[in-house]
């Protein structure tokens, strides 16, 4: 675990690094077609759709669309409050509140 | 170097350095859930600089997959820096290429937005640049090591609704993403076609097949559209 866990950090180096400073630093003189910018725009809402659906409709793995998901009902004031204020940090403690109420 | 540039720069991040306090400290909480020590979790806040990905990265890490998915799922959901660095390009080219890598580690979000609307104004200036960058840098990497910290005091810190952070971090992400319809429709068959996949693999391969179908649905959508009113 130890070992994955410096590997995951040295590639996250990478991963995050190169695609900041390659474009700047050769990509900057060429011009990329507009069909590969477009697919490149979509790429972070899709990513964060794959990753968020399946982690609200089925936290255990299973598929759960009922009031006893707490994730799923959570999301609901968070979703409300992301699209209202467009803000990371009341989102989070919209979401984290939901959750703990529910929890309660 | 000019430390006054540099510190003009520092005074404009202050509003990214106050905003990246309760993440950083959410992300360090987090971290240490999903099993990172105090510097590891500082130690990654360094090297990536990017709370979605590191956010995913440690989620990923808790939930048990492997090195190289949760890397590329990291480098596909941060295929935004591509666009971001790509657009500060013109405004840098008279910096020497030292100085382009080096100011391109500090890219996000927010110090891209800070960057870009300076360069409206004013000539790209390296100190002024990496004034805006280092700062809220620093704020990141110390709030994490705090989180992790004071995260690891707490127990049983699920009761306070910290299971849902990770969830909560990346709904506002994707409403930030929202800019048109096209995009909300990719968002949700791409959450469509993941929750499926995962349903029926476990190998995590649900997240970059349904992102590569999605964002090519997307392209089509926009050609669909072009060809209609053109």
């Amino acid at each position: 675990m130890q070992t994955k866990i410096y590997l995951v950090i040295l590639g996250m180096w990478a991963a995050n690094y190169l695609p900041r400073m390659l474009p700047m630093v050769v990509l900057s003189k060429l011009k990329i077609p507009q069909p590969v910018i477009w697919w490149l725009g979509f790429v972070p809402a899709a990513v964060l759709g794959a990753i968020l659906a399946p982690s609200i409709l089925m936290p255990d793995k299973t598929l759960l669309i009922s009031w006893h998901n707490n994730y799923l009902v959570a999301a609901a004031p968070a979703l409300l409050v992301a699209v209202k204020t467009h803000s990371l940090v009341w989102t989070l403690l919209a979401g984290m509140l939901a959750m703990a109420l529910l929890q309660y | 170097m000019s430390r006054a540039t540099f510190l003009a720069g520092a005074k404009k991040s202050i509003p990214i350095m106050l905003g990246y306090t309760p993440l950083g400290l959410a992300f360090g909480v987090v971290a240490r859930e999903q099993g990172l020590a105090v510097w590891q979790a500082a130690l990654m806040s360094l090297t990536a600089f990017s709370g979605s990905g590191q956010f995913i990265a440690v989620g990923m890490l808790g939930a048990g997959f492997g090195v190289s998915a949760i890397l590329l799922t990291t480098f596909l959901v941060n295929l935004r820096y591509l666009l971001f660095s790509a657009s500060m390009a013109p405004h840098v080219g008279k910096l020497s290429t030292l100085a382009q890598s080096i100011v391109a580690f500090g890219i996000t979000d927010e110090t891209f937005t800070l960057n870009m609307s300076g360069f409206d104004r004013q000539a790209a200036d390296r100190d002024f640049i990496l004034g805006v960058n280092i700062c809220p840098h620093l704020s990141w990497i110390i709030n994490s090591a705090l989180g992790a910290a004071v995260g690891s005091m707490i127990p049983d810190i699920n009761r306070y609704g910290v299971n849902f952070a990770l969830p909560a971090m990346f709904i506002a992400l994707l409403v930030m993403q929202i800019k048109d319809r096209i995009t909300l429709a990719v968002a949700v068959i791409s959450g469509l076609i993941s929750t499926g996949i995962a349903l029926l693999t476990t190998n995590g391969s649900h997240i970059i097949a349904a992102t590569v179908i999605a964002a090519t649905i997307g392209v089509i959508l926009c050609q669909c559209r072009q060809k209609s009113t053109s």
